[in-house]
């Protein structure tokens, strides 16, 4: 008999998309700062990502998460929306800059902000 | 359409929702298609649909700001629904829902004058906006609003009051039954609930043009109802039909022309109707079929 383990979803962050973070966070004057990620109501298919530099330190419903040297923090509820999701970064000219890769999305609006469920 | 005048009772016909908290009208102005960010002061009333991510109907709702926050005004047998959608949005939002259709009365007066000294004046007052009014000594929301061509004044206040206020009432109009009102309101080319309001159609198809606002950005089922404004890919028109008996009920037949389906009946009471037809067959005067009865578009509702 073969038994499987499944891993907990969580979200995660690509070396790249950490790196971005930082060099924002040092733009903004805040180099010690986190990265809020979440999700709101609204956007053409109905949940709108959320990405914010923030100093206001963990709020007391986030999960946080550390990865290459940055913490995201997530409220519980945006997190049921993103579990799974790989933060990534797309540069170039072409680029898209950072992107959701969430695994929960059916369906995202024509400029990739939004998605529905 | 007929002279007509009165109040009808739409405590149950209609639900009432509260919305306060810091952030319930960013957060109505997301999930709608009007520009509720414009509401900014007491008194001000805006007239929205929400819609699908799809850009299908929800239901058409009033939104009302009061000292307190926002009253939002929803069809009768929508409130749950149009509350648990605006609850799945709320994430981190400051926003606090409650269902008081049940500790609210909501009567509206039809074809309102200035004759009625205990009405509020609401002379060049826009649609939805409103004012806090005493009706016999009760505190209530008086809401301006035109029905066809008929200017109407909803009041809104506590239930517990509510038999005062209707007395008052009863003393200078007379009490319109809802079957009496459906027809005023078919008559009117006003939309309801579970009948033009629903997932089946879309706004603009629904004559809800009044109620989009173009400009305002992103909101659920924007990009859908922008695309077909913008390359005028709507299909079918709400119209209104008259038919000589009015014994036939043809809510949910279909409409047929030249033995073709060209649309459904959505409403229909005393030989009057509304429904969705075929845009090329949308144009007044056009004769077509629904369950054997001959039928007459008589007005356009959706242009």
């Amino acid at each position: 008999m073969t038994t499987t383990t499944s891993q907990p979803l969580t979200i995660t962050i690509s070396e790249d998309a950490a790196v971005h973070v930082k060099q924002f966070a040092v733009a903004e004057g805040k180099p010690e700062a986190d990265l809020r990620v979440g999700v709101k109501g609204g956007g053409c298919s109905g949940l709108t990502y959320i990405l914010d530099i923030t100093d206001d330190g963990p709020g007391d419903n986030d999960k946080i998460i550390e990865e290459y040297g940055v913490r995201l923090f997530v409220d519980k509820k945006s997190y049921i929306f993103l579990a799974g999701t790989v933060l990534e970064y797309s540069g170039g000219l072409n680029g898209k800059g950072f992107v959701f890769n969430n695994p929960n999305a059916k369906t995202t609006c024509g400029c990739g902000t939004s998605f529905s469920v | 359409m007929n002279k007509f005048s009165g109040y009808v009772d739409l405590g149950t016909h209609k639900g009432r929702l509260s919305l306060i908290g810091s952030d319930a009208l960013d957060l109505l102005d997301r999930l709608t298609t009007n520009r509720i960010s414009d509401l900014t002061s007491m008194g001000m009333g805006m007239g929205a649909v929400l819609t699908t991510n799809k850009g299908r109907i929800i239901d058409l709702l009033g939104i009302h700001v009061e000292e307190k926050g926002l009253m939002v005004v929803t069809s009768g047998n929508a409130t749950e629904k149009v509350s648990d959608w605006i609850d799945f949005y709320t994430i981190m939002e400051d926003v606090q829902i409650k269902n008081v259709s049940d500790q609210t009365f909501h009567f509206r007066v039809i074809g309102t004058s200035p004759e009625i000294e205990v009405l509020p004046d609401t002379t060049g007052m826009k649609p939805f906006h409103g004012v806090q009014t005493e009706l016999a000594g009760v505190p209530s929301l008086a809401i301006s609003l035109q029905v066809g061509n008929l200017s109407c004044i909803d009041l809104i206040g506590s239930v517990v009051s509510g038999d005062s206020v209707q007395s008052k009432l009863d003393e200078y109009l007379k009490e319109i039954r809802i079957d009496e009102y459906n027809h005023f309101r078919i008559d009117a080319g006003e939309p309801a609930y579970g009948s033009e309001l629903t997932e089946e159609f879309n706004p603009l198809e629904a004559g809800l043009l009044p109620y989009i606002s173009f400009n305002k950005g992103c909101y659920i089922g924007q990009e859908v109802v922008a695309r077909l404004n913008t390359y005028d890919k709507v299909q079918r028109k709400l119209v209104k039909f008259k038919w000589d008996s009015v014994d036939y009920e043809l809510s949910g037949k279909v409409i047929e022309d030249e033995d073709r389906v060209v649309g459904v009946m959505t409403s229909s009471l005393n030989g009057l109707g509304m429904g969705f037809v075929r845009k090329a067959k949308a144009e007044e005067g056009n004769v077509m079929i629904c369950d054997g009865v001959k039928i007459t578009v008589a007005d356009i509702l959706a242009d």
